[in-house]
């Protein structure tokens, strides 16, 4: 395999709820590797929102490693973690709730170009205008508010903020599941065209196996906070082994079809 | 089969500022008694208002023109009509316990005393297969998992014996596993009793699955009706042949090559 981007070995994390401890995730191991794709796939309550959290160090894991661009990301601190997320960075369900939606979009894209010291000040307006258009959103739209652009177009401006400081991996938890389904294909051919041109790898979070099959290389399936399978995605829908990965598999809606 | 409503160029418009904006326009559908309507529509298509159209909850600011005939004369919600949303944290009531939050239609459209509709939501509960009734009937919605709330809402709908059910997106906030056990419910339930389902979703494959005719929306208007079977394997109109395409599962084939 090619490089490894992202290493992840007994990664655990419980909470404690009514007085015990819940494993919300036990012995997550994984590894994403350069310019793939890997699906997080399980259903509600399976950790794996956690597990991206996790990743993302936006919660600290009581256990495991978590290596990244051949760093360990867990001993990180202060002006070191900050310059390993700009490496790092996340796209999650809802953009709305992802922020401030008095801000234009403009500020948002350009927030990080200034915080990581990316792009003089004088620059950024044309790297907004290219990073807008990598999205495949009008420069017009610079100028307007989030609360004011359709979800699709704010998910494009998400996407758009997390490449502006050239990551390595991208976490998506749940990006696409609130969209329109033809929205949603949109997007994923975006982002598809967006690894196969800059080589970032994806850590695609979602309870939908029929989206991550069509974007994910391999395939993590998630139950009850464990790794229950894990491979090449063609092969696991084709015969999940596990019994969490054959009802997924069973669950996803099918079209009626001519001779049902 | 017979006429169950007939909705004759019903529009609905509501006010945006200093305009009106029509989310439903034009519209003319016959709903037969006892079939399973799937009503498909992406965001903003004006389904959900159809299904507030029909059960009178419109709000006092919106402008209906157009006429809705009931053969059977106006239902009444709660006894004739069932209705089940989204997010069954927000429908159901915190703070009441499972037993009276199902009973509660029993006791104010039936005439049950309080003991005879607990009976009764002793026996939805089981209906609707949430193990453990009797001990439900004391608990809380935030005890019980979404797919759970959701099967406490079903229950709570058919307290009354509804002729007919409205489930707006009800499968759509649940993962894709509990989504088919809960369609896979209603499917059961509404055979059974010989009530008529209108089924709204985003899922053109959902309703295929379940539905007997499938009514097309788009910008507040009824794109195309048919059986089920001629709307997803043979759409008259560009639009549904559009939503068709965007759909995903697990035939379709990757948007991705081989891992790099």
């Amino acid at each position: 395999m090619s490089d490894v981007v992202l290493k992840v070995d007994g990664l655990g994390k419980a909470f404690a709820r009514n007085g015990k401890r819940v494993a919300a995730v036990s012995d997550a191991s994984f590894s994403v590797g350069a310019g793939e794709t890997l699906g997080i796939v399980g259903p509600s309550g399976s950790g794996k929102s956690t597990l991206s959290r996790l990743v993302l160090r936006l919660i600290e894991p009581d256990a495991g490693s978590v290596r990244f661009d051949g760093g360990d990301l867990l001993t990180l601190r202060g002006a070191a973690l900050r310059s390993v997320r700009q490496r790092i960075q996340m796209v999650f369900q809802d953009p709305l709730a992802a922020f401030n939606p008095r801000a234009e979009v403009a500020e948002v894209i350009s927030d990080p170009l200034r915080i990581h010291r990316l792009v003089a000040r004088v620059d950024r307006p044309a790297a907004v205008a290219h990073l807008l258009d990598r999205v495949g959103l009008p420069g017009v739209l610079a100028e307007r508010a989030i609360h004011e652009i359709s979800g699709g177009q704010r998910q494009r401006v998400a996407i758009a903020r997390a490449l502006a400081s050239q990551p390595k991996l991208i976490v998506l938890d749940e990006a696409v599941s609130a969209l329109d389904v033809s929205v949603r294909a949109h997007i994923l051919r975006l982002l598809v065209d967006l690894q196969a041109e800059t080589g970032v790898s994806y850590m695609f979070v979602s309870h939908d196996i029929a989206v991550v099959k069509a974007i994910a290389h391999r395939v993590a399936i998630m139950d009850q906070g464990r790794i229950v399978e894990t491979g090449p995605t063609g092969q696991v829908i084709a015969a999940p082994q596990s019994p969490t990965g054959k009802a997924l598999v069973a669950a996803v809606p099918r079209l009626l079809q001519a001779q049902d | 089969m017979s006429a169950l409503v007939n909705i004759s160029n019903l529009g609905v418009t509501f006010r945006d500022g200093p305009r009106r904006v029509a989310a439903l326009s034009d519209v003319n559908l016959t709903i037969e008694a006892g079939e399973r309507l799937g009503i498909i529509g992406e965001s903003g298509s004006g389904k959900s208002t159809l299904a507030l159209a029909l059960t009178g909850l419109l709000p006092a600011s919106a402008e209906v023109s157009g006429r809705i005939d009931w053969a059977d004369g106006q239902p009444i919600l709660g006894r004739d009509i069932g209705m089940v949303f989204q997010d069954p944290s927000s429908s159901l009531d915190p703070v009441m316990s499972i037993g009276e939050q199902v009973a509660e239609g029993a006791v104010a459209h039936l005439g049950l005393s309080w003991g005879a509709a607990k009976e009764r939501a002793r026996d939805l509960l089981a209906q609707v297969k949430l193990p453990d009734p009797d001990g439900l009937l004391r608990a809380f919605p935030h005890q019980l998992s979404g797919g759970q709330r959701q099967r406490v809402a079903i229950a709570a709908a058919m307290a009354a014996g509804p002729r007919v059910l409205i489930a707006d997106e009800a499968t759509s906030a649940l993962d894709t596993i509990v989504q088919a056990e809960v369609v896979s419910l209603l499917d059961g339930l509404v055979k059974q009793q010989g009530i008529t389902l209108i089924f709204i979703t985003h899922d053109i494959a959902l309703a295929s699955q379940l539905a007997d005719r499938i009514a097309v929306f788009r910008h507040a208007q009824l794109v195309e009706v048919g059986t089920a079977r001629q709307v997803v394997t043979q759409p008259r109109e560009a639009y549904t042949a559009a939503l068709l395409g965007a759909h995903l599962d697990l035939g379709t084939p990757p948007l991705i090559g081989v891992a790099p």
